[in-house]
């Protein structure tokens, strides 16, 4: 049965109505989750959906039960997010987990603050998209409910996400990695508390948001999303090596975006702190990288990824060695 | 011998960029047969530089475990590759194991950083060197 005859089935069956499916096209964005944008009638409506499916083989292992949660309550805050229809965790109706969302106007551009628009417009555009992460920050996760499905790590967040990593390294690894056990046991030498338990993104990035008229009509991509420090999403973000998608030079680079962030959510910036974050995210895209090479060697993936050896350049800078 | 490794695989590249790429009406599709065949480029410029560095980088591993007092196992016959690769995860796994006793000493710790930039280099270079 093809995709657009699965997708059909499943949502007669939700809608208890006839659906006809149009437009079915897999988009080529993101190595996470199979995108599927298509045109759904009910009852004499269109609606634009998008159906992510797991992928046979991809980049990243994560809960979809927490991502349907996450979605759902976001749904109460100030954070735009995309609406989620359905859920098949089980993966019973396309052969993989899958989540059917509202399509949300808008058009994404991971580069979008580099591009050829005057410098006033970009840095307009900053505040508007970083305000967003603060947003996502000053969610009420009690309030809201997703400290039930989320776990709450106290002031261990960076001992928790150490240990993550760590584990799901363990889980992919294909061969030594001698740089790794280096740059880990660092990491476990100066592992930080901290003081505030937020909800964290955990890949914010203009590429993870959806822009119409400027305005951020979505921020996309809740598969990583957990409770935890918000200096791990700080260091996500002023990543040296991701410098291009989320800074302007000379205008919006660390500093000024914590400046802003502190303005936004009344709480200080550890530089120490964000520097220790900055360190894992790139452990994170590493084990993200062997995670795609793992699968690629199970003949799970339709791309090759290759072992990440330029990142362990930019490790040992960062740890100071 | 004509046409060398390098230039069937260039070739095939070619084929698949040129010829049956532009036959995919499928955005997705096309766009992993692109992927692929960039792969396959990317190998025609890098593939005979591989086993000097595999060479290379097990040596360089094996003298920094004699430095904390580990035998590394021999190396082996440079004309086998499938033997140098087994070699190099060997020194690798290894080294790997040592980490505790590397950090723990000050000239061993500075030798593995010297040679963690030093590999990240010779495969920067390697990787995008011409033919």
């Amino acid at each position: 049965m093809s995709i657009g005859e699965q997708l059909t089935d499943w949502l007669t069956d939700e809608l208890a109505s006839a659906v006809t499916v149009e437009n079915l096209r897999r988009t080529t964005a993101g190595f996470s989750r199979e995108n599927w944008l298509f045109d759904a009638t009910w009852e004499g409506s269109t609606h634009p959906l998008i159906a992510r499916r797991d992928p046979a083989g991809g980049v990243l292992s994560t809960d979809r039960q927490v991502e349907c949660a996450v979605l759902e309550a976001l749904q109460h805050t100030d954070v735009p997010a995309p609406k989620l229809r359905w859920a098949d965790i089980a993966g019973h109706r396309l052969g993989r987990p899958a989540l059917i969302m509202d399509l949300v106007p808008g058009t994404c551009d991971s580069f979008v603050l580099n591009g050829d628009r005057p410098l006033s417009e970009r840095l307009v555009l900053a505040h508007r998209i970083y305000d967003r992460l603060a947003d996502i920050h000053l969610v009420d996760w009690r309030d809201s409910g997703l400290g039930r499905h989320l776990a709450n790590p106290g002031n261990q967040a960076a001992a928790m996400a150490l240990a993550h990593w760590e584990t799901e390294l363990a889980k992919v690894k294909a061969e030594p990695e001698p740089e790794l056990a280096f740059v880990l046991s660092w990491l476990r030498a100066n592992i930080p508390t901290n003081e505030a338990v937020t909800l964290v993104h955990g890949d914010f990035k203009p590429g993870n948001l959806l822009l119409d008229n400027d305005e951020v009509t979505a921020v996309l991509d809740w598969e990583t999303a957990h409770l935890g420090d918000p200096h791990e999403d700080l260091g996500w973000i002023t990543n040296p090596l991701r410098a291009y998608e989320h800074q302007i030079a000379g205008t919006w680079e660390p500093d000024d975006l914590f400046q802003r962030w502190s303005e936004m959510t009344g709480m200080t910036v550890d530089v120490g702190r964000v520097q220790w974050w900055r360190v894992l995210a790139n452990v994170k895209l590493t084990v993200i990288a062997l995670t795609g090479v793992h699968s690629f060697l199970d003949r799970r993936s339709d791309r090759v990824f290759t072992n990440p050896i330029p990142l362990f350049a930019l490790m040992l800078d960062q740890i100071g060695a | 011998m004509r046409p060398t490794v390098s230039e069937q695989l260039e070739g095939v590249s070619a084929i698949l960029t040129g010829i049956v790429a532009d036959h995919l009406d499928d955005d997705y599709t096309r766009d992993v047969l692109l992927g692929a065949a960039n792969i396959v480029l990317l190998l025609s410029r890098t593939w005979h530089g591989i086993p000097e560095f595999l060479r290379w980088d097990s040596a360089a591993t094996a003298a920094i475990l004699t430095m904390v007092g580990q035998t590394p196992p021999p190396p082996a016959d440079a004309l086998d590759i499938p033997a140098l690769e087994k070699h190099h995860r060997h020194v690798r796994d290894c080294l790997e194991k040592s980490m505790p006793l590397i950090i723990a000493d000050e000239a061993a710790r500075a030798a593995t950083v010297r040679h963690f930039r030093e590999r990240v280099a010779r495969f920067a270079f390697l990787a995008h060197k011409d033919n």
